[in-house]
């Protein structure tokens, strides 16, 4: 006989792939325990009921996403896997996901509506809408005054400005708020130029979000005309409406970014075209000033000045010419002039005396003309051409 | 030749600066005539420039406009 006893190594293994195998992935709901909050990060705590109770741990990985505050004898509804951990043959939950037991009810409604819309295929890959290459026009579906709603605005504004934004203020919780969504994607089928939807809101409790796991949504997500991008709440928070939506955004910036991807590679086409149109308007503008170069070269060689110059030339010849006339005419005339001036010497009384003849002028000047003008004995001047002197008349001389 | 007729665009301008040195370069040009249409000429050549100049700068102003204006990626 071949009897070999299990080690406990051996024996935990086995139950660790029974156990685990088991139990990847269950929703347990209880009391919460000896919580204790570990300055790691981690959170370690007991589930219980009346009869019965597990320990749990709660990685920081996971629980950062919790969004309440977790207390010591809190009603929980959680989802995780059973581990064990094999050093002391303990069992326990990894929890994954928590949420305040009262909600309970809707993680069945949330796992039930998500099992038969699978079964109809609406998340099926061939109905998803490729996202338009060029948004122009986007429509939001979400509240009007919301965070999500800035963030969308401001990221659009930024990344996508040429993109227009048309809001549909939406209810986006509470109660009628899944249908005031169905009313909004519906609207938005009508205007034309609507080419891409983002539908969702914020970050919030499983409850606050529950607008999105309502079927009427997910079937007027599906039916839209319009690709649609689902964003809401959180990166952890998976929507029903994000698993028909044509894309999943974690976010609704991350919605408005995935959105506008497209418009980066608008903007960078547009450079590139941008670009040409610059190359090639220098280009003109360079065959335009070897134009203008070449007119300024021949024009200038056109400048009249050398025109100017021949004249300047042909002005002073004629000036030359002018000079000589007018000084051929003045010598002309000075000659003239000489002759004159003889002719006009030869005639002064002086000239006469000259030739021998001499003036007879009384002692008072006044000159003698004839014999009666001068008595017998009386003195008078005789004025020759060198020469005067005294002289005394002595008689009258007998007329022929 | 009417001086107070200023150009309105650039291609205006360059095709009668053609003709305007063609004429000239044609000869036959009285003194009066040559100077009147050489100041018409450099009027008409200062302003082609000025126009080609602006168009640069213009250029080089939208483009500085788009780098700034590009989104970061």
């Amino acid at each position: 006989m071949d009897f070999k006893p299990l080690s406990i190594t051996e024996l935990t293994q086995r139950l660790k792939s029974l156990i685990e195998g088991e139990f990847p992935d269950i929703w347990v709901t209880g009391e919460i325990s000896n919580f204790h909050h570990h300055s790691s990060g981690h959170m370690y705590f007991t589930l219980k009921d009346h009869r019965a109770e597990i320990k749990c741990t709660y990685f920081r990985g996971y629980n950062q996403y919790l969004k309440f505050k977790l207390e010591e004898g809190m009603q929980v509804i959680t989802s995780g896997a059973i581990s064990v951990y094999e050093k002391r043959g303990q069992y326990q939950l990894s929890v994954r996901q928590m949420e305040p037991a009262g909600v309970g009810t809707l993680y069945l409604a949330f796992e039930a509506l998500k099992k038969q819309l699978q079964a109809e295929g609406l998340f099926d890959a061939q109905y998803k809408k490729p996202l338009p290459k060029f948004s122009r026009k986007i429509g939001v579906v979400s509240s009007g005054t919301s965070a999500a709603l800035r963030d969308i605005i401001q990221v659009l504004g930024r990344r996508a400005p040429h993109i227009e934004l048309v809001v549909r203020p939406t209810k986006v919780q509470g109660q009628g708020a899944a249908e005031d969504i169905v009313k909004g994607i519906e609207a938005f089928q009508n205007i034309s130029e609507v080419d891409l939807l983002i539908v969702g809101r914020g970050g919030g409790s499983l409850e606050d979000l529950w607008a999105f796991n309502e079927e009427i949504v997910a079937r007027a997500i599906f039916a839209s005309e319009i690709p649609i991008i689902s964003a809401v709440g959180h990166e952890v928070d998976m929507s029903i409406s994000d698993l028909v939506a044509d894309l999943r955004a974690p976010t609704p910036s991350a919605g408005a970014e995935l959105a506008s991807l497209q418009s980066i590679e608008i903007m960078d086409l547009a450079q590139n075209g941008l670009h040409e149109i610059r190359l090639k308007l220098q280009g003109q503008i360079l065959e335009n000033w070897q134009n203008l170069d070449s007119l300024e070269h021949r024009l200038n060689f056109q400048a009249p000045s050398e025109k100017i110059k021949q004249n300047q030339e042909k002005m002073h010849q004629l000036f030359h010419q002018m000079h000589y006339a007018i000084e051929t005419k003045q010598k002309a005339l000075h000659a003239n002039l000489f002759g004159f001036e003889k002719h006009l010497m030869s005639l002064s009384p002086k000239s006469i005396l000259d030739r021998g003849y001499a003036i007879a002028t009384l002692r008072d000047g006044t000159l003698i003309r004839s014999e009666d003008d001068v008595r017998t004995d009386e003195q008078f001047t005789l004025q020759t051409g060198k020469g005067h002197f005294e002289a005394k008349k002595i008689r009258n001389k007998e007329r022929k | 030749m009417n001086k107070s007729n200023k150009p309105k665009h650039f291609e205006e301008a360059l095709s009668r600066l053609e003709s305007i040195v063609s004429q000239m370069e044609s000869g036959g040009e009285s003194l009066e005539n040559s100077l009147s249409l050489f100041e018409e000429g450099t009027t008409l050549l200062t302003f082609c420039k000025d126009q080609l100049h602006g168009a640069e700068q213009k250029i080089t102003e939208l483009s500085n406009e788009v780098e700034k204006s590009s989104p970061e990626k």
